[in-house]
């Protein structure tokens, strides 16, 4: 009988101080030293990179604090989510606290089917634009968990793969919106605190066939409030980035600054209960040239503003209603934002996203989102 | 050169596979000898619970002043109710080990007791001969005969004949296809859509089940069963590949060993069944990996086509566009009725 011992420094020094950092780093190595046992090759790649192997949330993390001081003087924080078949992945940086959530059980490979200890069939459904019985849905899930690896050809495949993302994402932010910090509050009770930038990443997520359905799955699952440029980690540079800051911290800031990340541009993510159809906020962006595009935003509705990648505007908001762009409820302004590739994103779905309880008619909605955004 | 995974569905080959502890134990193997499946090659145990005494937290003095007042150091073994530590004064208070165990940690005011046993039994699960003792982890074991690999086993291990009950691919294990001629036989079966087939199966008892596929809803039932289940091919209704049948029905009668251990992408083990065969000359060994090319035997892994074999016709450059909007490597594939698919390259595996 043996245990093997590990030390950490206290997590908890005094009453008012909280530093799970070296327990993390210690609990990264025990997590080494099983993948090394599991995996050939692993010894070999630590030796090359100099003993800097890192697990990959955990390098994560690293990068979502170093940007999390970064960003700082933002109101809320910075948000950093993933999703892959092992698990899924959410860091938030605010300015006192850095919180790193991993929910295996949220993957969406081998994992699949305990995702439904967490939820139902029907609730995973009602993502989907497709009708698409029960059963077929729960084979699907079975047989993805045998083969992580594989993609969807076909368009029902793709409806239930992202319809089971949604959810599954959609539950761990729920999970780690917990552990966010009392002081990290939204504009509504059980909303999310704002979040600048949002950055996203994952198979899942890298993977959609269009920027704009992989921009409405985020929007979908996370549900973010006021105003946020998402932008999308295609390449899994996060963690790579943050395992190689130990040897270089200069690198990550030249990687973040040379265009290696995809920004799908900047979401208004309104909060308002309204009926729908009814006007929420009218929208001025102005580009650089002086040129203008107006838009009423409606509740229920999304606006698309274009703004290519690498430029910039003013965009001007002003809610109705008592609706909350942002900016505290009822209250309007402007604010510079930066092009991506959907360019500015108005979701006047409100907060919390409520879907309809008709499947013909949500179905109906969730088409018309998706033709919104690019189909 | 895009990389396949290799399902091996095999009429001979040598079967070499690594059995190792997760922990560090005992290896009870020697080096050459013969196992059976269900033989035990290697053991451990490691301690259940771990019990932390915050000594200086108890006796509300300091780290270092509760160092002084601890009485036992690690390495010791402790009884249940034995003083680890005692405080100072007329009425001393006193801290006692809850449980029996074995003190792991004894510093800073704080003392670390290991306390119970869990005991691990790791079996050959192929029978074989001893080729090579990994020092305190396992063993490698070599055998040769028809290997079939499945995507699916309920963790149990036995060797019976097989009886093959499928006449089709697709032919449902039922109650009434079950007597009692085939107590401790492996039966053969396209799918499973109720649980009392499993359970009738599980009275009789048979030594075995390979399936095809198998309702997910019976999942829960089929973990239970004391006999090792393998399913060739996925869960919900597909039939038994075509290769996998045709091997397990021409070997029908046979002794075959159904090693169903659950799949561990890490170290590659996947459940299968292996049929020993005589041999004159010793087969080689089978690839895990190869790289796609036309003329492979190759499975489909996802709609719209999920388990039928084919053969690769044409590779496509670049990437192809597929009716989900996503855009991926893909081959013309030609399945078993003569039509051509145009499939994502990671949605296949070579079988061979």
């Amino acid at each position: 009988m043996t245990s093997a011992l590990h030390f950490s420094p206290n997590v908890r020094p005094s009453l008012e101080t909280e530093d799970l950092e070296p327990g993390a780093r210690e609990l990264a190595e025990v997590y080494l030293g099983v993948r090394k046992r599991q995996l050939k090759g692993v010894d070999v790649l630590e030796t090359w990179s100099g003993g800097h192997v890192l697990p990959t949330a955990y390098a994560e993390g690293r990068m979502l604090r170093f940007l999390g001081r970064v960003y700082t003087g933002t109101r809320g924080g910075i948000l950093g989510v993933d999703i892959g078949a092992s698990a899924a992945v959410i860091a938030a940086g605010f300015k006192e606290k850095t919180t790193l959530g991993v929910y295996p059980h949220f993957g969406l490979g081998e994992n699949l089917p305990a995702l439904l200890q967490y939820t139902t069939l029907e609730d995973i459904l009602r993502w989907s634009s497709l009708d698409v019985s029960i059963g077929v849905l729960r084979d699907y899930l079975f047989q993805k968990s045998l083969f992580p690896s594989t993609i969807p050809a076909t368009r029902e495949e793709l409806s239930l793969s992202q319809a089971v993302t949604r959810q599954a994402l959609y539950l761990a932010m729920q999970t780690a919106k917990r552990d966010f910090p009392r002081s990290a509050r939204g504009p509504k009770a059980g909303l999310l605190p704002f979040f600048e930038p949002i950055l996203a990443g994952g198979g899942a997520l890298g993977d959609a066939p269009t920027p704009g359905q992989g921009l409405l799955l985020l929007l979908d699952s996370i549900q973010p409030v006021g105003v946020s440029t998402i932008i999308l980690d295609r390449n899994n540079l996060l963690p790579l980035l943050g395992a190689a800051s130990v040897n270089n911290s200069l690198l990550p800031v030249q990687i973040l600054e040379s265009g290696a990340f995809q920004s799908l541009g900047t979401v208004v993510s309104v909060v308002a209960s309204a009926g729908v159809g009814s006007l929420i906020a009218r929208a001025r962006l102005t580009y650089d040239n002086g040129t203008e595009t107006l838009a009423d935003v409606k509740f229920g509705n999304l606006e698309v503003l274009p703004l290519p990648q690498g430029q910039s505007a003013k965009l001007s908001l002003q809610p109705q209603h008592g609706a909350n762009v942002g900016f505290g409820s009822g209250r309007g302004g402007t604010l510079p934002v930066s092009g991506g590739s959907m360019g500015v994103v108005i979701d006047g779905r409100g907060r919390p996203l409520v879907l309809s309880e008709d499947a013909g008619r949500r179905r109906e909605f969730i088409k018309k989102w998706l033709w919104t955004v690019g189909g | 050169m895009a990389l396949a995974p290799v399902h091996h569905i095999l009429p001979l080959t040598t079967v070499v596979r690594e059995r190792v502890l997760p922990v560090k134990g005992k290896v009870l193997a020697r080096l050459n000898q013969k196992v059976g499946p269900a033989d035990i090659v290697a053991e451990a145990t490691w301690a259940r619970e771990h019990i932390f005494l915050d000594i200086a937290r108890t006796l509300n003095i300091s780290a270092d002043a509760a160092d002084k007042l601890i009485r036992c150091q690690a390495g010791d073994k402790i009884l249940a109710g034995a003083t680890v530590a005692v405080g100072r004064g007329l009425l001393p208070k006193m801290v006692k080990s809850p449980r029996e165990g074995r003190v792991v940690a004894a510093g800073g005011g704080q003392v670390l007791i290991e306390s119970g046993e869990s005991h691990m039994e790791l079996r050959a699960g192929i029978p074989g001969n001893v080729v090579q003792i990994i020092p305190d982890r396992g063993v490698v074991i070599q055998t040769v005969g028809a290997l079939i690999q499945g995507v699916w086993g309920n963790g149990r291990i036995d060797t019976g004949v097989m009886i093959n009950l499928a006449d089709k691919p697709d032919t449902e294990l039922t109650v009434n296809r079950l007597d009692v001629s085939m107590r401790g036989s492996i039966i053969v079966a396209g799918l499973v859509k109720r649980a009392n087939a499993l359970q009738a199966a599980g009275d009789l008892p048979v030594r075995g089940l390979i399936i095809g596929s198998l309702f997910p809803s019976l999942l829960p039932i089929a973990r239970e069963m004391r006999y090792p289940i393998i399913l060739t091919d996925s869960f919900g209704m597909l039939p038994m590949n075509s290769a996998a049948y045709r091997l397990i029905s021409t070997n029908a009668k046979r002794e075959a060993t159904l090693n169903a251990e659950f799949f561990d992408r890490y170290s590659g083990a996947r459940p299968e069944v292996i049929i020993p065969l005589p041999i004159v000359a010793e087969p080689g060994q089978p690839r895990d990996v190869e790289a796609f090319a036309p003329g492979q035997t190759v499975r489909l892994r996802r709609q719209p086509a999920a388990g039928l074999i084919g053969t690769i016709m044409v590779l496509r450059p670049g990437l192809t566009a597929f009716p989900s909007g996503l855009r991926a490597a893909a081959a013309e594939v030609k399945v078993e009725n003569g039509e051509q698919l145009l499939i994502p390259l990671v949605n296949l595996e070579v079988v061979g």
